[in-house]
């Protein structure tokens, strides 16, 4: 290992340490994914109903749900819990943020953290992969685990754009969380502040009367959903999107997050501790 | 230290999912008002053998076919049983307890209809699944056990450091 590799291990252990004692983190991982993987098992058990000779309630349109239900199982039993942690990520990354980049520079523990031999943009970039792998991976690995070692279903691709939507938005939500954070300075407003705008932006996202790409970058958890799903589950509000709408706006929410982070690296340079 | 001690807690969370998932599932159903000629059934995912219990309330007969996705889906599209090959079929009874050994995990069709000229006034089927969910619980105990051995294979590195640091000093002692 490199003594730059060596260096950077160094700072995210105690970075971790000090952000994260044992077993704040595990903790945190444990309830995510075991939230996550209940949600599934949940999930992925329907008993479709059907019956036959078909009734007046019981269509050609239900026969065909039930028989797309049943042949992207994977994605019926993982997309209401990834809609549903979703919302929690849209809560718990902002507070995450602003405790642990505002709350520093409130304190001054910045001051300290910044006497190590270590850029200011690095041990940006460390906090963020820290936040990023206490939330997004414990919900993916309990979502996968669940569908595979429970349901026992195969994952489909249509699964893993779903997967990669919600990685694209919780990186955005990172970013702008990390953006407010060195601008405020406060890590109450900080809090507050990430919540509020992410919760009024996936209310904006909800209003047909905007164009599918902007709301797919608002919500591209949402969108991509939809787009899988189509008219086969409650909730289809994207009636002309397009693969390449998925795709574009899982992109647009990413470089959205690039964009807030690049800005958020270059406040942080300038903070005066 | 941090992660093998990590992998041991996902490892304890995995085997109490295994024992929690079976419980919380829904897998309880209710059928009522069947007529005869009409067939009611049920997709069940299953990743092991299951137990199956079915219970008439007011001792109506049925029937049950047991079948795989195939079969099921070929049941639906046909509107009949005529052209499908079940797995498993009770006919005749009013109360149903089996042990369902499946070949291969996957989806599976339940059927049930009424005897000729009866009806299915209230019919209770419920699945219970085994405990410990082998998935779970297999990966749990796997996660665990690393977990464990990579701790004390950490300590006793640390204890063997201590050890030659105490007999370095000691040895500096006398010299």
């Amino acid at each position: 290992m490199s003594d730059r590799l060596r260096r950077i291990r160094a700072i995210f252990e105690f970075e971790l340490d000090v952000s994260f004692p044992f077993p704040s983190a595990e903790a945190l991982s444990i309830i995510l994914a075991t939230l996550t993987a209940l949600y599934v098992v949940m999930q992925g058990f329907v008993f479709s109903f059907i019956l036959f000779p078909p009734s007046s309630v019981w269509g050609y349109v239900e026969l065909e749900r039930t028989v797309w239900s049943i042949e992207h199982a994977d994605l019926s039993s993982l997309t209401m819990p990834i809609g549903s942690m979703m919302l929690l990520l849209i809560a718990l990354i902002p507070l995450l943020s602003a405790f642990r980049v505002a709350g520093p520079i409130e304190s001054g523990v910045l001051r300290a953290m910044l006497s190590y031999p270590i850029r200011r943009r690095r041990l940006l970039f460390l906090k963020g992969l820290q936040i990023s792998l206490l939330t997004c991976l414990p919900i993916t690995v309990g979502a996968l685990a669940a569908v595979a070692l429970y349901n026992a279903l195969s994952i489909s691709i249509e699964s893993f754009w779903v997967l990669v939507s919600l990685w694209s938005l919780a990186f955005a939500i990172l970013s702008s969380s990390f953006l407010l954070s060195v601008i405020t300075r406060s890590s109450a407003k900080a809090a507050i502040g990430g919540m509020a705008v992410w919760f009024t932006l996936l209310i904006v996202a909800l209003f047909s009367h905007f164009p599918v790409i902007f709301r797919g970058i608002l919500n591209p958890v949402n969108l991509t959903i939809n787009y899988f799903t189509g008219t086969n589950m409650v909730g289809y509000v994207y009636t002309d999107a397009v693969f390449g709408d998925v795709l574009l706006s899982i992109i647009g929410t990413f470089l959205m997050g690039v964009v807030a982070f690049l800005l958020s690296i270059k406040f942080f340079d300038g903070v005066e501790l | 230290m941090r992660l093998a001690r990590f992998l041991a807690i996902i490892g304890v969370t995995l085997v109490v999912l295994s024992y929690v998932g079976p419980t919380i599932e829904p897998s309880y159903m209710v059928v009522s008002g069947l007529q005869s000629g009409l067939y009611r059934g049920y997709m069940v995912n299953a990743a092991t053998d299951f137990d199956l219990r079915m219970v008439s309330w007011n001792d109506d007969s049925f029937s049950v076919y047991f079948m795989d996705y195939d079969n099921g889906k070929q049941a639906l599209e046909d509107q009949s049983i005529e052209n499908v090959t079940a797995m498993l079929s009770f006919h005749n009874v009013t109360s149903l307890y089996a042990h369902i050994s499946i070949p291969a995990p996957g989806w599976y069709t339940l059927l049930v209809t009424p005897i000729s000229n009866g009806t299915i006034s209230s019919l209770h089927i419920e699945i219970d699944r085994p405990v410990p969910n082998p998935g779970f619980f297999l990966s749990g105990l796997s996660a665990l056990l690393v977990g464990i051995l990579w701790s004390l294979q950490i300590s006793r590195n640390w204890t063997d450091g201590l050890l030659h640091r105490f007999r370095r000093n000691r040895h500096r002692e006398r010299l």
